[in-house]
């Protein structure tokens, strides 16, 4: 995958954990600190247990591909030199409903099913980004 | 059916939409949304016989990109306007706005309430970014740097793990959009009456796989409005009264939020029971059905959403042409958002109005008597709606 430059739009006050994360190189997930349910996106009140506390917890970073598209068109300018190009949907380990899109590290063709795992790589104007790599 | 099985009646057929109205559909109206607005509700109480002057109900769905209904009343000359909402939202909301007015009428809050949505879609205000910027949504921040973004992203993500989970394919999905393509053929208004086939769907190009270029609907400059009142006012004006039986608003969870695991589950799926009961009708019960055709798959999802089907199935019933002209639930017989234009939905109720009036002309599905028209699933806004409507006695 070459690095090119990615749109990074602004981060709301209750995601700025997750980028600040990440930028130090660490998958963090909100959790909700009453009952444990993680919230994605961050967002202030548990959908579960209705509580307003939270942690940022460290995930394993281990995940499955449930789907996968490969877009042919350069919907964001920023990609027009990498079509066709596959983005993926990933459910983390730790919570059935917590599904993530993303790209995986490598060319490969992404396969339904595959275990997957999270890696931390630049993407360009000095920011990061989480990627998905075989296991 | 999943669900909450709640069986209130509420304002079952006590409103009615007793006028339509259309601009052209085009690539490009040169025209504002304000005026597109207004040779909608014009063409509308024209069709239903009722002075502008009675109008005293304004309802609209919009996401910043239309006129407001403010604007509308200036321009109708109202200053005090008993009843308006100016509803946000995309394709979910289209029919929602429906059901505000029928409620509204039931209540007797208005007596003679437009709805309309008028938008330059292709020419000014792309679906997707172009031509403004990025949609103030919080999952935006986590998707755009992936180059994921749009709704044909979007969907096609739902239906990649549908193929795989249920065994569907290409043909399925080409069905549609050939079936659909039949019916605008019959269809003067709708933008594309050129003849496809099914090995024209698989020569044409990739969007974002797994969805081809006729996977997707068209962008469209266009205004459609039409009338609801009550049913007895609609009785004594010019045309067949449609009854608005059931109105139902759902959703919540979607695919980019916790609280729903099942990427193949929409709101509509637990929304469906409810509507069916609102109107006393099961799905047996459905001459035709406008099905909300953001894309191919949207339209086999919600076969099953809506009850016409087992979940998985909804290819093969398409592919054994139940869903043809002839079939016994004719489908999206305008040729729909892929072939007629998109609307945002509205151009959907007005085929079932049409229908149920048996005035469709060359598309005309006999003896049709009860329509299904629906709004978005709500895989991606959240929200849906949707209406069963009835042609009067």
């Amino acid at each position: 995958m070459s690095v090119i430059e990615r749109p990074m739009l602004p981060v709301d006050v209750d995601s700025a954990p997750y980028w600040e994360a990440i930028d130090a190189g660490e998958l963090r997930i909100q959790q909700c600190a009453d009952c444990g349910v993680y919230r994605w996106p961050a967002r202030a009140m548990c959908n579960r247990c209705f509580g307003f506390e939270h942690r940022w917890p460290r995930v394993g970073g281990a995940g499955e591909v449930v789907s996968w598209i490969r877009t042919h068109r350069a919907f964001l300018p920023h990609f027009a030199d990498d079509l066709p190009y596959a983005t993926v949907a990933i459910r983390l380990a730790e919570q059935d409903d917590l599904i993530l899109v993303g790209q995986l590290a490598g060319e490969a063709e992404p396969v339904i099913g595959a275990r997957v795992r999270a890696v931390i790589r630049g993407a360009g104007g000095g920011r990061k980004l989480v990627f998905w790599e075989g296991e | 059916m999943t669900g909450t099985r709640r069986v209130a009646r509420g304002f079952s057929g006590k409103a009615a939409i007793a006028g339509v109205g259309f601009t052209e559909f085009s690539r490009n109206s040169g025209v504002t949304t304000l005026t597109l607005a207004l040779r909608a509700i014009r063409a509308a109480l024209d069709d239903a016989g009722l002075p502008p002057e009675k109008l005293d109900g304004i309802a609209t769905h919009r996401v910043n990109d239309s006129a407001s209904s403010a604007m509308v009343a200036q321009a109708f000359g109202i200053r005090d306007l008993p009843y308006f909402i100016d509803h946000f939202g995309g394709g979910g909301s289209s029919h929602s706005i429906v059901a505000h007015a029928a409620m509204a009428v039931s209540a007797g809050v208005a007596n003679y309430i437009v709805c309309y949505r008028a938008i330059n879609a292709r020419s000014a205000f792309r679906m997707g970014g172009t031509g403004r910027g990025f949609v103030d949504s919080p999952e935006t921040q986590y998707q755009a740097p992936y180059g994921y973004y749009t709704p044909p992203q979007q969907y096609a993500m739902i239906a990649r793990a549908y193929m795989e989970r249920y065994g569907a394919d290409e043909r399925h999905f080409g069905a549609v959009a050939v079936q659909q393509r039949e019916n605008a053929m019959l269809n003067d208004r709708a933008m594309m009456r050129k003849p496809m086939s099914y090995d024209d769907y698989l020569a044409s190009p990739w969007i974002a796989e797994p969805f081809r270029l006729p996977d997707c609907c068209l962008e469209t400059d266009v205004g459609v409005a039409v009338l609801v009142c009550s049913a007895e006012r609609a009785r004594d004006l010019r045309q067949r009264p449609v009854l608005i039986d059931g109105a139902t608003w759902g959703g919540g969870a979607t695919l980019f939020s916790i609280g729903e695991p099942d990427l193949n589950v929409s709101g509509a799926r637990h929304m469906a029971p409810r509507l069916y009961g609102m109107a006393g009708l099961s799905p047996s019960d459905v001459d035709v059905a406008m099905l909300y055709d953001c894309f191919t798959f949207a339209v086999l999802l919600q076969l099953e959403d809506y009850g016409f089907c087992e979940r998985g199935e909804a290819g093969d019933f398409v592919l054994s042409g139940a869903t043809r002209l002839s079939g016994n639930l004719p489908v999206n017989t305008h040729g729909g958002f892929l072939s007629e234009g998109y609307a945002h939905g509205m151009n959907h109720v007005v085929e079932a109005v049409l229908q149920l009036r048996g005035q469709a002309g060359a598309r005309q599905v006999s003896d049709a008597n009860i329509a299904l028209s629906t709004g978005a699933p709500g895989y991606v806004g959240g929200v849906t709606s949707a209406l069963l409507l009835r042609g009067d006695a």
